[in-house]
């Protein structure tokens, strides 16, 4: 397995913290339609969470390794 | 990164971590209603019926308010008037002197247009929380405590970004190992969950410290610019008789006509000189609500002495308010506010439990476990 560069590690988490920090300016600047941003961008973390959270268990490791098996098989 | 830097930033992280995390656990657990305060508080208590008029009608001059004020506690001077947010109400608050302690002050409403008496905000349990949240009920150094334990929580979560680096260096995001060991399993969800809620843990946990040095940033700002304010010249001795505390509204509003008045504090109080009505005007958006503008008036001339902006340091302060609460936003806000309550519990939850759970060995051991994302079975 390659190590992955800084770059590649913080890359979601920069944009989800981006994506909360702006919702949390947009919430103070109105009401209304900026509320709903607000909401909206402060819900994309969540939302991605719970992405990962309720994958089925089974897939997600293996999806990660298997291009990589793949690789190596036809290697062989 | 060296296995050295490692082990310090490991260091760095548990141990900011141990010494915050039974308080941040209480107070993840007293905000978590604090969010829906407004809300618990309008179920408990409903707000008090109001005479029905005409929109429009006008409202009753402040000096008017203050007399029917004088009358259920004689002996009192006026401290505090302040508005209500939605409804046409006036509170004023009222004291044997100016520095008496909160607990012996009187509280009293009014319907702003017809003088009518209404029933006085009673703190309720949702005060109660708020008070255990602020300070645990220990008064000042116990607040003071908690905004250390805010910024210990801070240095908690920049250790763990740091760390988060390593471990993530074989793993995608958002991997949760399942089907292994059930600390794999933990140690996952723990580092998922931080990097996730990691903005909105920031701004929480500084703009909470920030909360706690209220009173001594106040001061600051008392011993600087209000004391310049006050000291600008001689003032004519304060008698009885006073400048009118309307005129005074009047006065500042002419100087900021697009602002709403927030508060007026009396002479003597905490957020006025003793020779001036400070008018706290509000914005009308969410951010200009929370940055109070003063205009000082002269109790016993009635002349505007200042409209000044505050400070930087309190304008920060009061900014930081909101951003602590999340209570500005909607509804939908508080629901994603207290999400992210609730994670941030599970986040403090699980480092305990991996903390306990961990296998034998020195602190070596660990850094092996950041390194290799917990595969050293």
């Amino acid at each position: 397995m390659s190590h992955k560069t800084n770059r590649q590690i913080f890359a979601v988490p920069i944009l989800l913290g981006v994506s909360t920090v702006a919702g949390l300016g947009a919430g103070l600047v109105g009401d209304g339609v900026w509320d709903v941003g607000a909401g909206l961008l402060l819900a994309l973390p969540l939302v991605v969470t719970a992405r990962c959270w309720v994958l089925p268990p089974a897939t997600q490791p293996r999806r990660a390794e298997s291009p990589r098996a793949a690789q190596v098989a036809r290697r062989a | 990164m060296t296995r050295g830097t490692i082990k310090t930033w490991y260091l760095v992280h548990k141990w900011t971590s141990l010494i915050c995390t039974a308080f941040l656990l209480m107070l993840c657990v007293t905000g978590l209603p604090l969010i829906f305060q407004d809300e618990i508080d309008g179920w408990l208590n409903p707000p008090a019926p109001m005479a029905t008029l005409p929109a429009g009608t006008p409202s009753l001059s402040l000096d008017a308010i203050l007399k029917r004020a004088a009358a259920p506690a004689p002996g009192d001077m006026p401290l505090y008037i302040s508005f209500d947010d939605d409804r046409p109400i006036v509170y004023v608050t009222t004291g044997a002197t100016a520095d008496v302690a909160p607990a012996a002050m009187h509280f009293l409403a009014f319907d702003a247009r017809t003088g009518a008496t209404m029933p006085p905000y009673v703190p309720g349990v949702m005060a109660f929380i708020l008070e255990l949240h602020t300070d645990m009920l220990l008064g000042f150094w116990a607040e003071i405590f908690l905004g250390v334990m805010g910024l210990l929580f801070f240095v908690a979560i920049v250790s763990g970004v740091v760390l988060y680096a390593p471990f993530m260096a074989k793993l995608d995001f958002g991997t949760l190992r399942r089907g292994r060991s059930k600390r794999l399993g933990w140690l996952d969800r723990h580092n998922l969950l931080g990097i996730v809620t990691l903005a909105w843990a920031s701004v929480v946990g500084v703009t909470g410290t920030i909360n706690t040095f209220v009173v001594p940033i106040t001061n600051i700002w008392k011993a600087n610019g209000l004391a310049a304010i006050a000291a600008s010249e001689t003032r004519t001795p304060l008698g009885p008789n006073r400048a009118s505390v309307q005129a005074a509204l009047d006065a500042v509003q002419r100087k900021a006509p697009d602002m709403e008045p927030q508060f007026i504090a009396f002479p003597g109080v905490v957020f006025s000189s003793k020779h001036h009505y400070a008018v706290f005007m509000k914005g009308t958006t969410p951010m200009t609500s929370k940055l109070l503008l003063p205009g000082f008036v002269d109790a016993a001339t009635g002349r505007l002495d200042s409209v000044t902006p505050m400070p930087w340091y309190m304008q920060a302060m009061l900014l930081a308010q909101p951003l602590h609460f999340g209570d500005y936003g909607g509804l939908v806000m508080k629901i994603v506010w207290a999400v992210f309550d609730v994670l941030t519990i599970v986040v403090l939850g699980s480092g305990l439990y991996l903390w306990l759970r961990r296998k034998g060995g020195p602190s070596e051991q660990r850094v092996r476990e950041v390194v290799m994302a917990g595969e050293t079975a």
